[in-house]
């Protein structure tokens, strides 16, 4: 085409296309719409790599020292070798961390292996209490089903109540082959557990275990050896009630083979009925008086056996002292008459007297009272003496007697 | 869009697509898969039909995870673990023992699922089990108690007691029927309560309050006898110590006596002058400061106060 035509011919617009091509640059809003999206895009990125991170150490766990544990994956228990001496063994104790996915792969259950746990007979075997009436009336009945006693073996009626401590000793048999109350709990109340629902699991199968021990222990002993908790066998040996039912436990804890080991267990209250507790007081009463009679005799009997021993000690004393004595009294005697004798034979009168004199002055020297007569010619004298003291009159001394 | 662009953007987004057949794969797990725990027995029902193998028997899962169909298969699961039941029908029943003795007893029972099958088709939950066990264990208790005396269960004589016996025969009388009709393993029937109707226990304790009084009266009783005999024991001893003292003190004084006897001897050289000495000293001995004297003049040495008696007799006679 010449130039002449290029500049006669009207310019031609190019045509409108149709779409516009895909590298053809966005809008703004188009624009701004991207990068929210990448934005968000690489938030979700970040995201999934926390969730990856946490998945990651969400799983880490340890175990408490009071607990062992068992960890399940896809419900199946898995062992492993802990110690190269044991073997491989599903228990996981403390120490350690451990690793485990998360639920439902995996799951750990926590057993309170070391832990002391007390299970009592509580209200079993006792007379129902209202909290609102402190004093509970005494009534002369016991309604089965409501209040609880035992049967001794003279079929009297006694209340107890006892508990026992015990730890698990086997967690995979305690766990594996018994009821876990709690799971179940947690299962059928949508992750709560019910309170007060404690009747199929471990603790219902000790309770009732324990309830039967200390029944039948009981129903064997008469009521007297129960109050005193022990009893004498007719071979001498002294029994404890609270032995007897621990052995019982024991027994049937290891016939059923629960994993357990009884740590302790306790009788922690024993008393009569409220309807015969008054006869019970007097029975002890009557008891101790009888036995105060038998001692206020005892001390009777020491004091007067003591005294009868003293005064025969003094009886023979005094025999003693008068053998003593008698004999050198007589000795005496004899050797002083002797001397006598001797005197006398040469001068027997002049002797006589000077003994009679001698002895006469002596009495007269302690008689204070003495009177010496004339004797009358005609030989009668009346003399009138005052033997004892002239009774007091008012403001008088008491004189003696006058002639 | 060109390939190019659409590997660009799978490039991009990938963890977002990772994520999406992540959430997919879990959802279908969670739709095909069951988990059988170690505790429980698990059976799949297929339209509510339990799956059975070749031999007719009901398929038993072990524990870990395994496939269903979702929605068609529903996975059946009880707890096969030991479990303890108190009777709720029954729990405080009253029987009558062989000698007549009216007592109420309270039982319980460890069970478990013995055949898991049986189990299913006859029972199928444990509110269930326990319903039928209530009757059964009930029924053995019942007819096996009437059996025994009341003294083969309470009894101080521990031999004559058969407590643990009843409690077996219960069991084993229960046990085949549990397993064999139910597919329930019951591994022990024990006693938890036993007790008296509320009319014989007013009966007991009267016969207690009997007891104890007559327990008083002999404590009392016994505790004055005792005391008699001991203070008359005491009395009997005392007088024989006091006795033998007496006795041997005779003795003692006899050998004094008869020790002094060899000194009277001596006497004999001039028996006047002996008996003139012992009525001196008697005359010494009796008289004190309280006595009174009465003497005349002839008595000497008062010879003195007589007219005359300055003068020596000797000389008188001269």
């Amino acid at each position: 085409m010449d130039d002449k035509m290029k500049l006669n011919t009207p310019p031609v617009t190019p045509p409108i296309p149709a779409a516009a091509p895909v590298d053809a640059p966005a809008s703004a809003g188009m624009l701004a719409l991207m990068r929210t999206l990448r934005v968000l895009f690489m938030g979700l990125r970040a995201l999934i790599i926390v969730i990856f991170v946490y998945l990651v150490f969400s799983g880490m766990f340890r175990v408490d020292e009071q607990n062992e544990a068992m960890l399940f994956r896809f419900g199946k228990l898995q062992t492993r070798v802990l110690d190269p001496e044991r073997g491989e063994s599903p228990i996981l104790t403390s120490g350690r961390w451990y690793w485990a996915w998360p639920y439902p792969v995996d799951w750990v259950k926590e057993i309170p292996a070391q832990r002391s746990v007390t299970v009592s007979t509580e209200s079993t075997f006792q007379p129902w209490m209202s909290a609102n009436m402190p004093e509970q009336q005494t009534n002369n009945f016991l309604r089965p089903g409501v209040d609880g006693y035992l049967l001794s073996g003279d079929t009297n009626i006694i209340h107890a109540k006892w508990d026992v401590n015990f730890r698990v000793v086997n967690a995979e048999k305690y766990y594996l082959d018994f009821y876990d109350e709690e799971e179940s709990d947690v299962v059928h109340n949508k992750g709560k557990a019910a309170l007060g629902r404690r009747n199929r699991g471990t603790e219902a199968t000790i309770r009732n275990l324990l309830s039967n021990a200390v029944l039948a222990e009981t129903a064997t002993w008469s009521v007297e050896d129960l109050l005193a908790t022990t009893r004498t066998l007719p071979d001498g040996q002294i029994e404890s009630l609270k032995d007897r039912v621990e052995e019982r436990l024991v027994k049937l804890l290891a016939d059923v083979g629960l994993g357990v080991q009884v740590q302790s267990l306790n009788l922690v209250e024993l008393q009569t009925p409220q309807a015969t507790s008054e006869a019970f007081r007097r029975v002890n009463e009557a008891s101790e008086t009888g036995r105060a009679e038998m001692l206020k005799a005892r001390t009777y009997a020491e004091n007067v056996v003591l005294a009868a021993q003293g005064l025969a000690y003094r009886i023979v004393d005094e025999a003693r002292s008068y053998r003593t004595s008698n004999v050198e009294r007589v000795k005496a005697d004899s050797s002083y008459f002797e001397t006598v004798l001797v005197e006398y034979q040469r001068n027997p009168e002049t002797m006589l007297t000077a003994l009679y004199t001698d002895a006469v002055s002596e009495v007269l020297s302690k008689v204070k009272n003495k009177y010496v007569l004339h004797t009358l010619p005609g030989g009668y004298q009346e003399l009138r003496l005052q033997i004892g003291a002239v009774p007091m009159k008012d403001g008088d001394a008491a004189t003696t007697g006058e002639e | 869009m060109s390939e190019q662009q659409a590997e660009r953007g799978i490039k991009q987004h990938w963890p977002v697509a990772l994520l999406a057949v992540l959430v997919v794969v879990i959802f279908m797990v969670a739709l095909m898969t069951f988990q059988v725990k170690e505790t429980e027995y698990a059976v799949i029902k297929t339209f509510g039909k339990a799956k059975v193998d070749a031999n007719g028997k009901i398929v038993q899962y072990d524990p870990g995870l395994h496939f269903k169909w979702p929605f068609v298969d529903q996975v059946w699961r009880h707890d096969k673990r030991l479990q303890c039941y108190e009777l709720t029908v029954g729990q405080e029943e009253q029987i009558i023992t062989k000698d007549e003795f009216q007592i109420v007893v309270s039982t319980y029972v460890l069970w478990r699922i013995g055949d898991p099958g049986l189990f299913l088709r006859r029972l199928n939950s444990t509110e269930e089990a326990e319903t039928t066990l209530d009757a059964v264990v009930r029924n053995s208790r019942n007819s096996i108690l009437p059996q025994h005396n009341f003294s083969e269960l309470v009894n101080t004589s521990a031999k004559d007691s058969k407590m643990e016996q009843i409690e077996a025969a219960m069991l084993a009388s229960v046990q085949k029927k549990a397993l064999e009709e139910f597919g329930i393993e019951v591994t022990r029937i024990g006693f938890r309560k036993l007790s008296f109707p509320e009319m014989v226990t007013t009966k007991v304790f009267d016969r207690m309050r009997a007891e104890r009084e007559s327990k008083s009266e002999r404590f009392l009783a016994e505790g004055k006898s005792e005391a008699q005999r001991i203070r008359s024991e005491a009395d009997r001893k005392a007088a024989e110590l006091l006795a033998q003292a007496e006795a041997e003190a005779k003795r003692i004084r006899g050998e004094g006596d008869e020790a002094a006897a060899r000194y009277y001897a001596v006497f004999q050289k001039n028996p006047d002058l002996a008996l003139f000495l012992r009525n001196l000293e008697a005359l010494k001995v009796s008289l004190g400061d309280q006595d009174t004297l009465i003497l005349d003049t002839n008595t000497p040495p008062f010879t003195l106060l007589k007219p005359g008696a300055s003068q020596l007799p000797s000389l008188k006679k001269d």
